[in-house]
């Protein structure tokens, strides 16, 4: 039995690809799945082109990995291409490393004419210099995450969800078991190996196994705007830097990031100035991007690894990623971790992390993720029913067919997600929620549900978004009279 | 004869508007989009008054405006005499108190000046809740749990199954179409008629607001007979048949005066008079009443930087420097800003946050009445109740 800690895509993988060996594994994680970096992204699926110059392994791993997820998970990506577009104000020079890097990490990059560039898309700067395409594409992450869950459950597989681990155990130098902490009380299980794929936290987890790692933690900010604008991603050829990529996620785009050191694992409260600088670096792509309906802001924390090297600013950390296995520095026998990558590259991570662990658990079986294929979600029901979230067109049956929490309710279906940011669908989830859980609190809900919304909204208040805000207060306010609870 | 061109359809516009008629000057109405009101009930508030308020218009010394209480009255009774001509119920007599009606959460929120359809009550009373299977914001479990816990007061409900005819494409607005028609009015008397057996003698029915949008007054009135109880709506969010009521007659009314509307978005209000359409139209007029509202309305815009605009006047009054909540009291201009010819009034005026203070009905009373009579255009109240002294402003 293999404990995974960390429901993210990088455990939810390491789980996904032993139970497919045939191991028996649970993953384990503190909140909902997702509720890491592995929710907080930005939804690009890597060509490697963005670091064809500065981290070949890490472009390698991305372009092959990129191929086998369009099979594997074609319901979950979506086959967008990107280009790439260097501005008269960007080095020439780049240009050609990056071809170079292109070339040698095998990714197919096509030269546009970039006077065909701006006249498909009229809102990219006038100042192109050269364009090429690139085979990026857009994953939706919780939708995969979602099918990665289900097919460890096929596969007799456990995902527990909720729970803290609070220690790991040994006995004689070998991992026995862990423990975690629940809303039920304590649970303890025992294992023969653990796996630390706790993201950002897997330096905490790490002291758990008596064996701190060196991580590099830094934060990205992003910017969510209302409708797709492009067909494609578009990034900025030049040195991997701050606001360079636009991504069209389902039915928004995604401008990010940016790259901040800090401490903490948990995603920081997003800072004005920062905002600021994300839209002058954005403008610089995108003229036109004031006008652009803004929805909200969210941060990520990246889980890089240090290694032993110690690099100046995180860009220079490689995406590149490491399984360690604990035994081998100074901590117990049968206790790995799993650090750094991308989300492009889970699979990969999730092999090669198996690999030494299927190594010491002496089981033969090889790793098969990379033949299966994770099918579609079933199709939605088509009884007449009231809409309760217009934006994002969920009913009550979408919201009862997911177990979980109303966050875990809100990341399946996208609830109080779209424009208008739950202003006119939060009391009426909260009614549901109420009905379906009469022992939870519904003010507390409404409340919570409400300070989501805000966290994101309040730091893009301008244009129409400060408009919806408005709305939003004058509803809670004056219509709901939810005032004295807030 | 004085022209007067009034910027916005909100409600302060058309207060303005009425008065500006009842004063006997030729008046236009130019807005872009048909303003707040069928986004609220149209109960107009001042000054959540809670609990007992023997005197209610001690509460409107605390108005970030302040007028006597002689002026007072007779602004809410000129209010209330252009709605009862414009056709809307609301009562001949001011309330003495404060009242409070329910939400569809279950909340008591407090109200002032009520139209009959409406329920509103001086303290929590038992209530049957009615909810609509297939009309989202009708959640009649939750409602009326919420209102026995937040009142301590006895309450039940019932949920009413959707007609054959209802889609899932059925809003407020459409509901309140079948309502209004004789099928639909059919469908609720005997659904209703159904339950009415099992709600005590005496306790108002409470329905959601969507009872017809020609004829709610005659539904209620068809719903009291067949269940024996009396019937009120109780509030939704938007969009709310309450305020398109008030707003459709309202309208109406001022259109059979002579007061002229017009679609259009503004691009300039100078203070020579001067009017800029962005379709190119523009006029002169002898004085511009600004009721283009706040930064819901579309008469303050805020940028990527944070400032904010006045978008008739092209001009930055202020910048929010710390992004938090929207605290509207912080910007927008006064009435008395100096310009001649041009006045401000409604959500644009700056001292004024109806969202926290539940005073909507004040902040368009005051600044209206503040607008027009700096301006010259209107004196309310008995004569000489109105002096430049009484409109002074309070910091
Ligand atoms: C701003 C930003 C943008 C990015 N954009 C992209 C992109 O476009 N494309 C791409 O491929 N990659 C992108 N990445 C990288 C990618 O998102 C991450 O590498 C990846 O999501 C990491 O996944 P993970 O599973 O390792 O970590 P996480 O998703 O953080 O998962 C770790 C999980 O462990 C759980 N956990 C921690 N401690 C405990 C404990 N003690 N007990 C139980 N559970 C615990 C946490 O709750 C969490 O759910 C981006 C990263 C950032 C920060
Ligand atoms: C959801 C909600 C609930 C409320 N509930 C209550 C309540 O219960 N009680 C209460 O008393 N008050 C309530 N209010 C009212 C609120 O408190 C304000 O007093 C009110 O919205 C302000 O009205 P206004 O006429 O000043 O502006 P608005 O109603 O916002 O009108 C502005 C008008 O100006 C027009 N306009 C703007 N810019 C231009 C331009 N450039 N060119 C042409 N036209 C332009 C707009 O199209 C619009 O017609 C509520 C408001 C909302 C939104």
């Amino acid at each position: 039995m293999v404990v995974v800690i960390g429901a993210g895509a990088t455990g939810l993988g390491v789980a996904w690809d032993l139970a497919l060996r045939g191991v028996e594994v649970t993953v384990i994680d503190q909140s909902g799945i997702g509720f890491g970096t592995s929710g907080r992204f930005h939804g690009l699926l890597h060509s490697g082109a963005r670091y064809a110059v500065t981290d070949p392994t890490a472009a390698q791993d991305c372009r092959e990995e990129n191929a086998r997820l369009r099979t594997i998970a074609s319901g979950a990506i979506e086959d967008t291409g990107g280009i790439f577009v260097r501005t008269q104000d960007d080095d020439p020079a780049f240009e050609t490393a990056w071809l170079e890097g292109c070339n040698r990490a095998g990714i197919p990059a096509t030269r546009l004419d970039p006077q065909k560039v701006r006249m498909r898309y009229p809102e990219v700067t006038g100042r192109i210099a050269s364009a090429y395409t690139v085979p990026d594409g857009v994953l939706e992450g919780f939708h995969l995450m979602q099918l990665v869950a289900q097919d460890i459950t096929a596969h007799q597989g456990t995902v527990l969800t909720h729970h803290h681990v609070s220690a790991v155990t040994t006995v004689d130098g070998r991992v026995a078991g862990v423990t975690a902490e629940g809303p039920g009380g304590q649970v303890h299980l025992h294992c023969d190996a653990v796996v630390n794929a706790a993201g950002p936290w897997a330096g905490r987890v790490a002291e758990l196994l008596g064996d701190p790692i060196p991580m590099h933690l830094s934060y990205g900010l992003m910017l969510l705007f209302a409708q797709r604008k492009f067909p494609l991603v578009i990034n900025r050829m030049k040195a991997p830097g701050d606001g360079d990529i636009f991504v069209p996620h389902q039915r928004v785009t995604i401008l990010g990031t940016t790259d901040i050191a800090q401490d903490s694992p948990e995603a920081p409260a997003i800072v004005q100035s920062e905002v600021e600088r994300l839209m002058t670096l954005g403008r610089e792509l995108i003229p036109s991007l004031d006008s652009w309906r803004v929805l909200r802001a969210f941060t990520g924390v990246r889980p890089l690894y240090e290694g032993e090297t110690h690099a100046a600013s995180s860009r220079e950390v490689s995406r590149d990623f490491k399984v360690i296995d604990h035994h081998a520095r100074h901590g117990p026998a049968g206790a790995f971790s799993v650090v750094g990558g991308k989300w492009t590259t889970f699979r990969l991570m999730a092999e090669r992390t198996s690999d030494m662990v299927a190594g010491y658990l002496k089981v033969s079986s090889p790793c098969v993720t990379a033949e299966a294929r994770l099918g579609s979600p079933p199709a939605k029901m088509a009884a007449p029913e009231s809409v309760l979230c217009e934006c994002e067109r969920v009913c009550a049956s979408d919201l009862r067919a997911v177990k979980g929490s109303v966050d875990e309710w809100r990341t399946a279906t996208w609830f109080s997600m779209g424009p208008c940011q739950g202003t006119f669908c939060a009391h009426r989830v909260t009614a549901l929620r109420h009905a379906v859980f009469p022992e939870e609190d519904p003010d507390e809900m409404i409340r919570h549900l409400r300070a989501e919304r805000a966290k994101g909204m309040i730091p893009v208040l301008w244009g129409a978004n400060a408009r919806e805000y408005a709305l939003q207060q004058a509803v809670r306010f004056q219509t709901l009279e939810e005032g004295e609870s807030l | 004869m004085t022209r007067v061109t009034v910027v916005g359809q909100g409600p302060a516009a058309l207060f303005a508007a009425s008065l500006i008629r009842e004063a006997g000057h030729e008046c236009i109405i130019v807005s872009e989009s048909e303003g707040s009101l069928p986004l609220w009930s149209g109960t107009f508030d001042f000054h959540a008054p809670v609990g007992d308020v023997s005197n209610p218009w001690s509460l409107l010394d605390n108005q970030p405006i302040s007028l006597s209480g002689q002026e007072w009255k007779s602004l809410w009774e000129s209010l209330a005499r252009f709605e009862r001509e414009a056709g809307i119920p609301v009562p001949d007599l001011l309330p003495s108190r404060g009242l409070f009606t329910i939400t569809c959460t279950g909340r008591e929120k407090p109200v002032f000046m009520v139209p009959a359809w409406q329920y509103a009550q001086e303290a929590a009373q038992p209530v049957w809740f009615v909810g609509f299977d297939g009309l989202a914001d009708s959640m009649a479990a939750f409602q009326c749990g919420a209102y026995q816990k937040h009142t301590g007061v006895e309450a039940n409900y019932c949920e009413i199954p959707k007609p054959s005819k209802w889609t899932p494409t059925w809003g407020a607005v459409r509901w309140a179409a079948y309502v209004d028609s004789d099928g639909g009015l059919d469908w609720l008397k005997r659904a209703l008629q159904k339950v009415s057996p099992d709600i005590p003698p005496g306790w108002p029915v409470l329905v959601p607001q969507v009872i017809g949008r020609k004829f709610p007054e005659r539904n209620l009135r068809a719903l009291q007979m067949a269940t024996g109880h009396p019937v009120f709506e109780y509030p939704l969010p938007p969009p709310s048949l309450g305020g398109m009521r008030i707003r459709d007659r309202w309208v109406w009314n001022l259109k059979q005066s002579g007061v002229q509307f017009l679609a259009g978005r503004v691009t300039l209000a100078e203070p020579s008079g001067q009017i800029s359409l962005e379709d190119g139209r523009e006029w002169r007029s002898d004085h511009i009443i600004v009721a283009s509202g706040g930064i819901l309305g579309g008469g303050l815009e805020i940028s990527v930087d944070g400032k904010v605009h006045d978008t008739l006047r092209k001009e930055v009054l202020g910048s929010i420097t710390v992004r938090q909540d929207l605290q509207m009291q912080e910007w927008g201009r006064l009435a008395d800003d100096g310009t001649p010819r041009i006045t401000t009034c409604g959500a644009q005026c700056r001292g004024w946050n109806p969202n926290r203070d539940s005073n909507g009905g004040a902040l368009i009373l005051a600044t209206v009445f503040q607008g027009l009579n700096r301006e010259g255009l209107v004196a309310v109240g008995p004569p000489g109740a109105v002096s430049e002294r009484s409109v002074s402003h309070v910091e």
